[in-house]
């Protein structure tokens, strides 16, 4: 008895120690291919290399142009593009991407869920030897150092650059020095949404006159953000701005303006809804252009195999659309 | 029993009337009717879920398929819109729609007898799936201007989705508390075995209270989608279907069938609604708001509770002999269980 006892955790304890040795953590190894070294995957020599594009979801308008794009325009370059949709779940995007090195794809065209655990997908890549490209949402610095891991380019809008566009529209609408009280619709569990949100304060605060009373949460929902723009009107009776940093936080705004009356005294800016004209309410927008993005994310891979150096950051600025406009399709905050 | 019984929604009550007074203090916006106004109707959504809900966890079962619905009913009746009917039409078909998801529920979960849980999770998944597959995650705008009545208009000042859901609130408890079928629902889950045996139907009953409750989720899709005037295929997927529960359980509803009462329910999801409006109204930052309505509810559900508990009536504690009561009869049953019909002990 008392030998099969001591047998079991003896067993557990050497295979432990096995297992341990023979493991290794691939966060403290220096990247085995430099993405820039030259070396690329065997399958990129191939008549249609195989592009591997992982997306968080295709819940959102955005990224469904987005995969468009990158299918139609990866055809016309003669990729046989892959798209994972990973759900909006940091861990099942990881496991995506590692299916991709399974399969021995050329690149990767990477939208990360979330900007931190994101470095583990471009550091996964790394080690694979795998050139990564990243798009529409930035790989945190810190956590890119702490890994090791780098990657070729980083395509996207500039956040921060949109809001302060709609800021400074406010103030060429009303007046640079006229009395402003914004109410912001936004998403605060999210990094885009607030640059942009901090982008719109800052272009506002060149006027001593604005202030900014509030921030909800409209959690990229319309329904929701008709909510929360009504309580946020009842609460700061004396708003005349509001600020929709996303497509459906600007749908719910806007309606929850018209139902209290409100459409003459509140200018709501936003970022661009789908097809939503803009009126002397619904003043301005700025949109991103997701399918132009995934455009310059294949042109630019198609340069780097071919060996020629790229940028390291494209930032694309947003467009802007006033009264009397509509943006089009694809076109969305 | 005793005759200076409180009734049993007393103290959410209460909990209700203590944070209404405080939002009113801190803020002199909360307190004008206007709010009042805005917060009903933004609480309409959640409240005619909790309804549903209510009917389901009577029987002790759980729809997690209502979020889902709401989507799916709202896009569906924005696609009916688009197709040409008017919107009576379309408004009626859609909550067809949901109704009809409501239906498969009930038959999934009675005649192939899989967990209601697990029938809900599953359905949920296809209720979220089918707005998405029809649309491609795009909105669908609503071209007939009248159907915004559903969720805009009013009616002597008080707003339609607040008099549909009272309408709606009243009719389910009367029918609870005065017709037979109902009161099958509360017998069902105080008891199913022996709810069996005294001739309620389980089969009528499941299905009923599961298309009560897909009914209710699409009277949900066309409020929030004629609010909206579109119908996006991700409304109601979010914190609505945790919220309906939570306002059903909060105002006394039992999770394990039986006891509870479409006024507590009602009293629970207006109590949700006052609190996230009242937040919103007092500025606090969007992180803190769901902390706050989860000490809410464990505090309204204690409360509850220990109410119960002192009153000798613990509303968490499963019947010993529970739905096993034919496998495991007591002594008084057990005769009377095996002359009457035997066929109970075929499945133990």
């Amino acid at each position: 008895m008392k030998i099969r006892k001591a047998f079991g955790p003896t067993i557990a304890v050497s295979l432990l120690a096995v297992s341990l040795a023979a493991c290794s953590n691939p966060a403290l190894e220096a990247p085995s291919a430099d993405s820039s070294s030259g070396k690329l995957p065997a399958s990129c020599s191939t008549d249609k290399p195989t592009i591997g594009v992982a997306l968080p979801n295709t819940i959102n308008p955005y990224y469904v142009a987005m995969q468009d794009s990158f299918k139609k325009h990866g055809e016309e370059l003669g990729y046989d593009v892959k798209v994972a949709i990973a759900n909006d779940s940091d861990s099942t995007q990881l496991s995506q991407v590692d299916s991709f090195i399974q399969q021995g794809v050329c690149a990767v065209a990477l939208n990360a869920v979330n900007s931190g655990p994101g470095a583990a997908s471009v550091k996964a890549l790394n080690a694979a030897g795998i050139p990564v490209f990243t798009v529409n949402v930035i790989i945190s610095p810190d956590d890119l150092k702490t890994q090791n891991a780098s990657f070729v380019q980083y395509v996207g809008a500039d956040q921060v650059a949109g809001g302060t566009q709609m800021g400074e529209q406010v103030l060429k609408d009303l007046g640079a020095d006229a009395k402003i009280v914004a109410g912001i619709i936004g998403n605060p569990d999210q990094i885009p949404t607030n640059q942009r949100d901090q982008g719109f304060k800052d272009a506002l605060a060149k006027n001593s006159n604005a202030s900014t009373v509030q921030t909800v949460n409209g959690k990229i929902d319309p329904s929701v953000s008709l909510q929360v723009t009504g309580d946020l009107l009842q609460g700061n009776p004396d708003i005349n701005v509001l600020f929709a940093d996303a497509g459906p936080h600007a749908v719910g705004a806007l309606q929850a303006v018209a139902q209290q009356g409100k459409a003459d005294k509140v200018k709501v800016y936003a970022f661009c809804a789908a097809d939503q004209k803009l009126t002397s309410t619904y003043a301005a927008c700025a949109a991103q252009e997701p399918a132009k993005y995934a455009q310059i994310v294949l042109d630019n891979m198609k340069k780097h195999l071919a060996g020629e150096s790229v940028e390291k950051e494209v930032l694309e600025p947003l467009k802007v659309f006033v009264d009397g406009q509509t943006p089009g399709q694809g076109e969305v905050g | 029993m005793n005759k200076r019984r409180i009734p049993e929604e007393a103290g959410i009550f209460a909990v209700l009337i203590a944070i209404v007074a405080v939002l009113s203090v801190l803020s002199p916006t909360f307190r004008t009717l206007d709010n009042g106004l805005v917060l009903l109707v933004n609480g309409t959504v959640i409240a005619f879920l909790a309804l549903g809900q209510a009917f389901v966890l009577l029987t002790g079962g759980i729809d997690l398929s209502t979020g889902a619905n709401v989507a799916m009913t709202g896009v569906v009746a924005a696609l009916f819109m688009q197709a040409g009917l008017p919107w009576p039409v379309g408004a009626a078909l859609a909550v067809l729609v949901g109704t009809a998801l409501g239906v498969t529920n009930g038959l999934l979960i009675h005649y192939l007898r899989i967990p209601p849980f697990i029938a809900t999770f599953s359905t949920q998944g296809v209720a979220l799936a089918i707005p998405l597959i029809i649309t491609g995650a795009n909105s669908v705008a609503v071209r007939e201007a009248g159907f915004s009545w559903i969720g805009q208009g009013r009616i002597a000042g008080v707003p339609v989705p607040v008099l549909l859901l009272a309408v709606a609130a009243i009719a389910a408890a009367l029918f609870l508390k005065m017709t037979r079928p109902g009161v099958h629902v509360y017998a069902f889950g105080g008891n199913k075995a022996a709810a069996r045996l005294a001739g309620v139907s389980l089969s009528r009953t499941t299905i009923l209270v599961y298309a009560v409750s897909g009914f209710c989720a699409g009277m949900g899709g066309l409020i929030a989608t004629s609010r909206l005037m579109v119908g996006f295929p991700s409304t109601g997927t979010g914190n609505e279907l945790f919220y309906s529960i939570a306002a059903a359980v909060v105002g006394g509803i039992s999770l394990f069938g039986g006891t509870g009462s479409v006024l507590g329910a009602m009293i629970g999801a207006v109590l949700i609604a006052v609190v996230s409006n009242g937040m919103n109204v007092l500025n606090v930052q969007s992180y803190w708001q769901s902390l706050v309505i989860g000490l809410i509810i464990l505090a309204g559900v204690s409360f509850d509770t220990l109410r119960r508990y002192r009153s000798g009536k613990p509303i968490l504690r499963r019947p010993a002999s529970g739905t096993g009561s034919g496998a495991t009869p007591s002594p008084a049953t057990a005769p009377t269980t095996q002359a009457q019909t035997p066929i109970t002990q075929q499945h133990p």
